[in-house]
């Protein structure tokens, strides 16, 4: 048998982590008000500022951030820097449409982010299709967060508890809460999943301890010995920066579990002050995730590829040899990443689940039967769902970035009807739905033919250019207006 | 497309058009200010092909990018606390009922 680096303390912590985690769940349970959807998939929308801060941000900082980003900063060097702006891109891009959505949603008791689509399009076939790309773009998410928690385990145990071990078992203690207790039970757990976040990303700046010399040390060993990923950065780097970032601003504020967030709030105060809040995050949470793979470049000279992704847990295992006091703080770490592993797949799969059940099961299949029954139907497609990305997840072929990025590319191009519906009365069901087929075609169609940057532009932006070109010229078109005279319905906002 | 309704419950009513103008998407020049500060945040003005000279430990393009981060998290807390309005729509109705916090 091969020997854990970090020994029987810190089997013991994670195991009382997650033994919190499904005391939380049975909380959650009992404090259940009725079986409705919006009872399980919202927390009966009534999540305060507080627990809609730490929420919003255990959901959005994921195994992504903590393990895929230290790698990506390893292998693209300081100009990995634009990870602070994109995630600060996303709040910027609530302001756009938050502040009516979660009115509306408030008014007609939205549950999913297709009520709104329906409601405010009144078209099937374009509901259909943004939840069909929604559904692929979240669960490629989930499966990059059970992919993480297999790379976390396996990577911490020194490979003493296999990768598929770490997957099952913390697939299994999720599935377990998340049914008990729905949103309430994703909520608290989120709460107490987002301070251990912060309390780790704390103890990684101590570990780290970046003093001014220290760190000015291994800046200047990275320009004399890998210039390349410290000097001004190219035009083609500044074009994926800036495409970075509307990229992810557009797709990253449309993730279903976050339009779901913006409806459990319980008012527009509680939405504010925390929104107010999220926006610092990046500063705190991507600052110290970036310093870690600045600093590992010096430390792990010659990693590649897939690799680089256990930057942070090798870091960690080299920390916790060195004292008790490092070991300690490895410890709480380590519990921190897996709690923002946990937090995120928690979310994405209540979103998931609720989509599929209210969405696809509740308007094709089983129409008009009471939501206790929908609610059930739910829980029991979770299970399936987590089922089947298990049985993917143990195959691992492509780096933790490259899901993200894949993610988004899709996701993108359902961000018009969110948007532009929000903001823009003009916009015609038919000109959305038209925009978001020729921008999902384009996105996918260049993704799959090799071209997944043209001259540094993701070809998920180009698509959701070419789609909201299309909005916004099919909308304005007066052969169109004419439309619009003979179907009002259609331009409903 | 199928319930009548549908259409007149989402048209707003009159306390929403003027909270509508409260929203922050209404003021151009807010966007604007992110237009500039996001462009700050990538260095694409800056010279390039030297080595960079070392601020506070980073080059000192990081530490330009980082600080117009800054300001787009402190200018969005503003606009957040100044343009959001948190009254809710005059008239009454099952809408009335539940934005009550």
């Amino acid at each position: 048998m091969k020997t854990m680096p970090f020994g029987l303390g810190a089997t013991l912590f994670v195991g009382g982590y997650l033994l919190v985690m499904l005391v939380l769940g049975y909380v959650a349970r009992r404090a259940r008000r009725s079986e409705s959807l919006s009872d399980f998939y919202l927390a009966g929308k009534n999540l305060g500022g507080f627990v809609l801060l730490l929420t919003l941000y255990a959901t959005q900082y994921s195994g992504n951030a903590l393990l895929g980003y230290p790698g990506e900063a390893y292998r693209l060097g300081f100009a990995w820097v634009m990870s602070v702006g994109f995630m600060m891109a996303i709040v910027v891009v609530y302001l756009l449409f938050a502040p009516r959505l979660h009115r509306l949603a408030k008014r007609f008791d939205y549950i999913t982010p297709g009520d709104w689509i329906d409601h405010r399009f009144g078209s099937p076939a374009l509901t259909l299709l943004a939840n069909v790309l929604l559904v692929i773009a979240i669960s490629n998410y989930l499966l990059a967060q059970l992919m993480a928690m297999g790379h976390v385990v396996a990577g911490l145990s020194g490979q003493a508890i296999p990768y598929w071990v770490g997957v099952v078992l913390l697939t299994l203690v999720i599935i377990v809460y998340e049914t008990m207790g729905g949103m309430r039970a994703v909520a608290w757990t989120d709460c107490i999943q987002g301070l251990m976040l912060l309390v780790g990303l704390v103890g990684l700046l101590i570990a780290a301890a970046p003093g001014p010399e220290h760190l000015r040390a291994a800046t200047a060993w990275i320009i004399a010995h890998q210039p390349e990923k410290a000097i001004v950065p190219s035009w083609s780097i500044c074009a994926t920066w800036l495409s970075t970032i509307l990229l992810i601003g557009f797709s990253g504020s449309v993730y279903p579990q976050a339009i779901q967030r913006i409806y459990a709030a319980r008012d527009v105060r509680a939405l504010k002050r925390s929104l107010s809040l999220m926006v610092f995050m990046p500063l705190l949470t991507m600052v110290v995730v970036y310093l870690i793979g600045i600093l590992a470049i010096r430390h792990f000279a010659d990693l590649r590829g897939v690799a680089a992704d256990q930057v942070m847990p090798m870091l960690l295992r080299q920390w916790a040899a060195q004292s008790v006091w490092m070991y300690a703080l490895a410890i709480l770490v380590l519990t921190g990443i897996l709690a923002a592993i946990m937090s995120t797949a928690d979310s994405v799969l209540l979103s998931l689940s609720s989509i599929l059940a209210k969405d696809f099961v509740g308007k094709l299949w089983l129409k008009q039967v009471p939501e206790e029954r929908l609610t059930r139907v739910g829980k029991r497609l979770s299970w399936a769902i987590m089922a089947i990305l298990v049985m993917i997840a143990l195959v691992p072929r492509i780096t933790l970035w490259g899901l993200t990025e894949l993610k988004m590319e899709v996701l993108a191009q359902v961000s018009p009807v969110f948007v532009l519906g929000v903001i823009w009365p003009r916009l015609t069901a038919r000109a959305a739905l038209v925009g978001m087929v020729a921008g999902a075609t384009l996105a996918v169609g260049l993704t799959l033919g090799g071209y997944g940057k043209v001259w540094g532009f993701h070809a998920g932006l180009l698509g959701w250019a070419l789609n909201m070109l299309v909005c916004v010229v099919w909308s304005s078109w007066p052969v169109t207006s004419a439309e619009r005279a003979v179907t009002p319905d259609a331009e409903v906002g | 497309m199928n319930d009548p309704n549908r259409l007149k419950r989402a048209v707003p009513r009159p306390g929403e058009v003027e909270l509508v103008r409260e929203e922050p998407h209404r003021r151009r020049w807010i966007w604007v200010v992110y237009l500039v500060l996001f462009g700050a945040s990538i260095p694409w003005y800056l010279p390039r092909g030297e080595a960079p000279r070392i601020w506070l430990g980073l080059p000192y393009w990081v530490i330009l990018s980082l600080l117009a981060t800054v300001g787009i998290a402190l200018f969005t807390a503003f606009v957040v606390r100044r343009y959001w309005s948190e009254t809710s729509p005059s008239s009454g109705g099952e809408s009335g009922d539940r934005e009550s916090s």
